[in-house]
């Protein structure tokens, strides 16, 4: 029985499958003619294993598929083409004759903001210099006026 | 799978779209037949042809010509679909009954030819889903497509004997499944 179980292992595997050497697939052949079980064991797998894939039709390709993937290959390269575009136009805002231009923009913006935050810092500090100078004076009794127009009403005439 | 020339996946490595066309109609057979096999599903068999000709475009450049082509599509294709089937393995429902996958249809004699296809054709997809993918995919190379042990070792980058102890194992299993099926023999 061990030498039958030898036997069907190649039997199941190489000989079935046509890998042994000459000289094994003489000695399986010697041994099938010999042992009706492993013989009829060699039928069972040829006809239940090997024969149904035989005759297992091949499937056909869809028809579509390859449109689908040279689809998806065109794609790919329009990514990389997007990619470019972007790259380039980061170059592009490099390039020499645009430097001229973009210096220009710059100092006239440059310019142009610090004019206008001068002015609102000076216009600050007139307003609170002189609302401080107010409080200042007020509190120690002495009064200075800040602003000519704030004296010569009556309610301050009848204050001082 | 049919033969392709050097001078065809040259072109094609350098982006000639006309010579990865050859290329598809050289391989797509083998590559979805043996996605199909492996899966057992025709939708997952295209998404899985599909990653795998974007994968050979993609990678084509990088190939040195140092190994088979046709071993380098085997093994992209093997490899994707064992992962395919893997993922599907564990998302299908666990609550398909044995007896529901083993039904084939009982068939008379003197059936048409396309019958008969399609009966060995369901025989096929049954017995392949009982064995897992690591054994099926050594069962659609050997018993579809015809590569030797040398071959299939070398495509799934394992022993020969890891080739043959996967085929016995896969075989006894079949054979057992065989057994249990109601319908006659074939």
């Amino acid at each position: 029985m061990d030498k039958c179980k030898k036997f069907r292992d190649l039997i199941l595997t190489d000989y079935i499958d046509a890998q042994l050497d000459g000289v094994s697939k003489a000695q399986v052949q010697e041994h099938l003619h010999q042992c009706a079980t492993c013989q009829a064991f060699f039928l069972e797998v040829k006809n239940k294993l090997i024969v149904p894939f035989e005759k297992a039709p091949h499937q056909p390709v869809p028809t579509h598929l390859w449109g689908i993937i040279e689809e998806r290959i065109r794609q790919g390269h329009s990514r990389v083409s997007v990619v470019d575009f972007i790259r380039g136009w980061i170059e592009g805002i490099t390039f020499p004759r645009l430097v001229p231009a973009l210096a220009s923009l710059i100092m006239v913006v440059f310019i142009g903001s610090t004019v206008f935050v001068n002015q609102q810092v000076k216009q600050a500090q007139d307003w609170e210099g002189g609302t401080y100078l107010a409080y200042i004076l007020s509190s120690t009794g002495v009064s200075v006026p800040v602003n000519n127009h704030d004296l010569g009403t009556p309610i301050e005439q009848y204050f001082l | 799978m049919q033969e392709i020339t050097e001078d065809v996946i040259r072109q094609a490595a350098q982006g000639n779209v006309e010579a990865f066309e050859t290329v598809y109609k050289a391989a797509s057979s083998f590559v979805y037949n043996v996605a199909y096999r492996v899966i057992g599903k025709r939708e997952d068999a295209e998404e899985v042809t599909q990653e795998v000709f974007l994968t050979l475009h993609h990678k084509l450049k990088g190939f040195r010509f140092e190994s088979s082509f046709k071993t380098w599509v085997y093994r992209i294709t093997v490899n994707q679909a064992i992962n395919m089937a893997k993922r599907e393995a564990k998302t299908r429902d666990k609550m398909t009954s044995y007896d529901e996958q083993l039904e084939v249809p009982a068939i008379s004699g003197g059936v048409q030819e396309n019958i008969e296809r399609e009966y060995h054709n369901k025989i096929i997809d049954d017995l392949l889903q009982g064995i897992n993918p690591d054994q099926r995919s050594c069962v659609v190379l050997r018993n579809i497509e015809g590569l030797s042990y040398e071959e299939i070792a070398k495509t799934l980058k394992i022993n020969i004997n890891t080739v043959r102890s996967r085929l016995k194992r896969a075989r006894e299993k079949l054979l057992a499944t065989r057994k249990q099926m109601s319908y006659g023999q074939v």
